[in-house]
């Protein structure tokens, strides 16, 4: 879903710029100085990771194959403002790089996949958290979370090119959610798959952070 | 390695590599902030921008067919966008309708005029990343101010990308190599394992990077990277880059 260049108008391309400038210098400042220098390492070489599990391919019905997202995995391991720093900086060198997502859309492709993707979604596992009870349904709070940050990131994505008046929302929306609904199966079982992996291996780095 | 880099003709020597990152960064960005902004204008804009495209590209000695398969990353997303645009645009000439569906002459036109700018804006982009250092560009991020902590993120970003990309490759061909096929619940099984072994690596791997870092000295503030004059010649390909960008918005207005 990451959008390219030409399909936000200027309007809205600028206050989604505006909007996720402002978000992510108030994530940086809001780490101290003592803790960034801990910090600087985890946080860049993490976006690494993110970067590179996401050329792990899974394959979906028709020859087609989808990779994961890991906004909602990022949060849950280093923390909603690390995991949302961690995203963006994804989506930075994705546009630089990799030319996946435009430049004038890079405001908004931070706001769908990294505040809402991953904030939202950590949020969203929050609530799902006090839906379930003990250790052994976590995972569902995973799969739910992580599904539902991607139909949160594809609505909010379809929102934005209704607003820049390129699609319509009663085209967008259904075709958006409706393919993002299949890819959040993947995303969803990868994420809990793999947080369930880590939770058996070294379960000290999930309760490293306070939430 | 056996994965291409991602700007593997960025350490060039031709005229275009040897400008300053900062008139590159700008002239581009200016480039793409113009296209993404223009809307519905003849083809004699677009057909100028990719002159200015091609010119470059021969200059920089990239290859045409490097920067087509680079490019393609756009299609699916610009491909969903433009067919829908497409089917929902209504005036001139209709070809086809079913239902709220229609191809029009409007339509077919609005939609390739949307594929060309995102084309564009991506082929600016991609020669931008291959005739300038990564380094470079971040240092010219420097100077217009970006947050100082943001660009050493991104620079330990590019340090382990590729590393952590060969890591990922390397898992992906054992499993490959000792697995074969299998229901899709197994698969997922094993691509969830295959995320939670190479996150482990990474985060072992940060802890040894951070230690090394911290026993020589380093205190969480960045080198101050020494960034060379901006000299007379620079302020001068700037405001020939520019005045070509007025030169394709006067055209855009025909």
């Amino acid at each position: 879903m990451h959008i390219p260049d030409g399909f936000l108008d200027t309007k809205t391309w600028i206050t989604f710029t505006a909007v996720s400038g402002v978000g992510l210098t108030l994530a940086l400042r809001s780490f101290k100085k003592e803790k960034l220098a801990q910090r600087i390492p985890l946080i860049g070489m993490t976006a690494a990771f993110v970067f590179a599990a996401q050329m792990l391919n899974f394959p979906i019905a028709g020859g087609t194959s989808g990779h994961f997202m890991g906004g909602v995995f990022a949060c849950i391991l280093l923390g909603p403002w690390t995991g949302f720093i961690t995203m963006s900086l994804v989506l930075i060198i994705q546009c630089l790089l990799f030319q996946d997502g435009g430049l004038t859309a890079l405001g908004a492709n931070i706001f769908n996949m990294g505040f809402i993707g991953s904030v939202g979604g950590f949020s969203l596992y929050g609530l799902f958290r006090l839906l379930v009870w003990g250790d052994r349904t976590r995972p569902v709070a995973y799969a739910l979370a992580s599904w539902t940050s991607i139909m949160l990131a594809a609505t909010f994505a379809s929102f934005q090119l209704a607003l820049s008046g390129t699609i319509d929302l009663s085209v967008s929306l259904p075709t958006m959610l409706g393919v993002h609904a299949v890819i959040g199966i993947g995303e969803a079982a990868i994420t809990t798959l793999a947080l369930m992996s880590i939770w058996k291996i070294r379960p000290d780095l999930m309760q490293q952070v306070k939430y | 390695m056996h994965h291409s880099y991602l700007d593997k003709y960025a350490r060039g020597t031709t005229a275009i590599h040897g400008l300053d990152a900062r008139v590159k960064v700008l002239f581009s960005f200016a480039f793409i902030i113009l296209i993404a902004s223009l809307r519905a204008s003849g083809f004699e804009f677009y057909l100028a921008c990719l002159t200015l495209i091609a010119v470059c590209l021969i200059a920089a000695r990239i290859p045409t067919v490097y920067l087509l398969t680079r490019s393609i990353v756009v299609i699916p997303f610009a491909g969903f966008a433009a067919i829908s645009y497409m089917l929902t645009r209504t005036g001139g000439t209709t070809y086809w309708h079913s239902g709220p569906f229609a191809i029009t002459s409007e339509g077919l036109i609005d939609a390739s005029h949307l594929l060309a700018r995102s084309w564009l804006a991506v082929s600016c982009m991609i020669i931008l990343v291959n005739t300038t250092p990564f380094d470079q560009i971040l240092k010219a991020f420097r100077t217009f101010r970006l947050h100082s902590i943001l660009i050493m993120l991104l620079s330990f970003f590019y340090r382990y990308l590729y590393l952590l990309w060969d890591e990922s490759e390397r898992m992906q061909r054992a499993r490959n190599l000792r697995y074969f096929g299998g229901k899709p619940e197994k698969q997922f099984a094993m691509l969830g394992h295959l995320v939670s072994s190479l996150f482990l690596r990474t985060y072992e791997r940060t802890e040894r990077v951070q230690m090394s870092m911290l026993s020589r000295g380093w205190d969480g503030s960045a080198a101050h990277v020494k960034l060379k004059p901006f000299t007379l010649q620079n302020v001068l390909n700037l405001v020939i880059g520019f005045s070509l960008l007025i030169i394709l918005w006067w055209i855009s207005t025909w």
